[in-house]
């Protein structure tokens, strides 16, 4: 296998990509894309590919084929008029979904299993296989690239296919969709030569039962796919205190313990650490960054956040910069134990107060609801700028990089070490009521 | 004096600041959220966030507070504030007031930093804009 899985990164939407080809070049090794991304804007997506495998500053890259949004609640994949979204219906119909099944999303597993056979598993994987491959042949801009830097159509195949796969909800239907996800899995390796993926996507709640965790971790370790792509939804590991932490965890540790090779798709600095137990990779967003759920939550308007790396957690701005103004008393302070990266560099400079501009605001009116009148009234809100938003996505991204770099040059126990010291220090600081996760990390 | 709502506790809180001389403010942007109350007087800032129940929320909420105001406060009403373990807030500085029949200071805000000048014109500049509602 081909692909580096040390930093991957999840591209969730194109206005990303000049994050990608510009800033970060080789601080990531490996793209996820999502495959309604690639139906909708595969040209984007190629170019994208074609500035960063092409040129080989990243490994390869994966198609996600999102193949749950066959059995997601339908509120993740209709539009406002409970219409299909005109992406998850391209992306469907390039899967040869048929109209009439179209219309009854979402299916059961039992109904996928009897709806969509075979020609809807090698769809998905011929998806993934050409429609990167085709649309950096068709650009012309391709051929005049190609003549400079010699790239080969090749790159353009995607590190690993992934096997179509179902939502594992929170119900009685969990055992059955893992049935249906271990078929999917099985014929899709009966079709193709390629390398293949599994993809595991389960709700939290559902790993409550660990008889149930047991039949997962069994299946997958008889399945043996070369990469196990796994998105536990609706979890935080920064509340760890929650049951839910507790049984994702024994759920990755011992697929770890078989030997099964497990790519977190979000996950926090705590997953990193699990590559001590030889966990390959964990898939973050730039924007959204840790973790999610499976509904896709709408945008709104952005809130200034900072990550603050020795909490290993974003948090509002207005904390970071409460932070800094109350224990950090000069720029090289600020350089040794906040963060030293090319965008606080840029910023800070010279002058501590430049931290600001991590944080800067813009104001405008909207319409809130109002309990005590029950009725909608004009309040005006603050909401970061784009470039307070861009400043602070590229010190997220060299944050991201730093922590995987720091837990691969230090050993499991001085990462604990680490995490305790963190968890003393934060004690004394306003922020000690957002740092609860970092003992219970460290003692995992 | 009981209340039933925030609106009501907060309407009491601004009206004993305006007979005590502050300019006051209501729902004033400060990032994403919105400051409960913004007093002023004598070139001292004065935040306030009012809560009927969750005292931990109000600090969450307060604590940004300390960027812009020189006194950060949580108002709650007398029948539980009063026993209310502050030692939480210790940390930070904010004060404690508590409604009743009047208004009491139960923990003076004593902030162990001092507010930021961008972020106390930020707020300033936003309450130049608005009129209080109880002039």
């Amino acid at each position: 296998m081909k692909l580096n899985f040390t930093h991957p990164v999840r591209l969730g939407i194109l206005k990303e990509k000049p994050y990608l080809v510009q800033h970060f070049t080789g601080t990531y090794t490996a793209l996820l894309c999502n495959a309604n991304l690639v139906a909708s804007f595969g040209g984007g997506v190629g170019k994208l590919l074609r500035q960063s495998v092409g040129r080989g500053t990243v490994s390869g890259f994966v198609i996600d084929p999102m193949t749950h949004i066959l059995n997601v609640q339908r509120r993740a994949i209709v539009d406002d008029k409970n219409q299909i979204k005109p992406g998850i219906r391209g992306l469907l119909k390039k899967y040869s979904v048929p109209d009439n099944v179209l219309e009854t999303l979402p299916l059961n597993a039992a109904s996928v299993e009897r709806m969509l056979g075979d020609d809807f598993i090698i769809s998905v994987l011929e998806f993934q296989k050409k429609s990167i491959r085709e649309t950096v042949k068709k650009d012309q801009e391709y051929i005049e690239f190609a003549d400079g830097e010699t790239a080969s159509l090749l790159a353009f195949d995607p590190g690993i296919l992934v096997a179509p796969y179902l939502f594992i909800d929170n119900d009685k239907s969990a055992k059955e969709t893992l049935e249906v996800n271990k078929k999917l899995f099985l014929v899709s390796k009966r079709i193709v030569t390629d390398e293949v993926s599994a993809y595991l996507m389960v709700q939290q709640g559902a790993l409550a039962d660990p008889i149930f965790r047991q039949e997962i971790v069994n299946t997958y370790k008889n399945l043996s796919p070369n990469v196990l792509f796994l998105w536990i939804t609706r979890l935080s590991e920064h509340n760890p205190k929650s049951k839910n932490f507790e049984h994702a965890t024994s759920l990755v540790c011992s697929l770890l313990n078989e030997g099964i090779h497990v790519v977190r798709v979000y996950g926090t600095f705590f997953s990193y650490t699990l590559r001590h137990q030889n966990l390959i990779g964990v898939v973050h967003g730039l924007g959204y960054g840790e973790e999610r759920q499976e509904i896709p939550v709408g945008g709104g308007l952005p809130r200034p956040k900072f990550y603050l790396q020795n909490l290993h957690k974003r948090i509002d701005f207005t904390d970071a910069q409460l932070y800094i103004t109350s224990m950090i008393h000069n720029v090289d302070q600020y350089f040794q134990t906040i963060c030293n990266c090319p965008a606080c560099q840029e910023i800070i400079s010279d002058d501590l107060d430049n931290f600001a501009k991590f944080g800067e605001v813009t104001s405008t009116t909207i319409q809130r609801y109002d309990p005590s009148t029950k009725k909608t009234k004009e309040v005006e809100i603050e909401y970061a700028t784009p470039e307070s938003v861009r400043l602070a996505t590229q010190h997220y991204m060299y944050s991201k990089f730093q922590e995987i770099v720091k837990v691969k040059n230090l050993t499991r126990e001085q990462v604990q070490r680490e995490l305790i010291e963190s968890a003393q220090h934060f004690e004394n600081t306003p922020l000690v009521d957002e740092a609860q996760h970092l003992r219970y990390w460290a003692q995992q | 004096m009981i209340f039933e709502t925030e609106k009501e506790y907060c309407d009491f809180l601004v009206g004993e600041l305006e007979r005590s001389g502050y300019s006051v403010f209501q729902e004033v942007p400060f990032f994403s959220g919105l400051v409960d109350i913004v007093a002023y007087h004598k070139e001292r800032v004065i935040a306030i966030e009012v809560k009927l129940r969750d005292y931990k929320r109000a600090l969450r909420q307060a604590r940004k507070h300390i960027l812009f105001a020189d006194e950060v406060y949580v108002a709650m009403p007398q029948k539980r504030a009063i026993y209310l373990d502050w030692n939480l807030a210790d940390n930070l500085g904010i004060g404690l007031m508590s409604i009743g029949e009047d208004v009491q200071i139960l923990h003076k805000s004593k902030p162990k930093i001092r507010p930021l000048t961008r972020y106390a014109n930020q707020v300033l500049q936003h309450c130049s804009k608005h009129v209080s509602k109880y002039k």
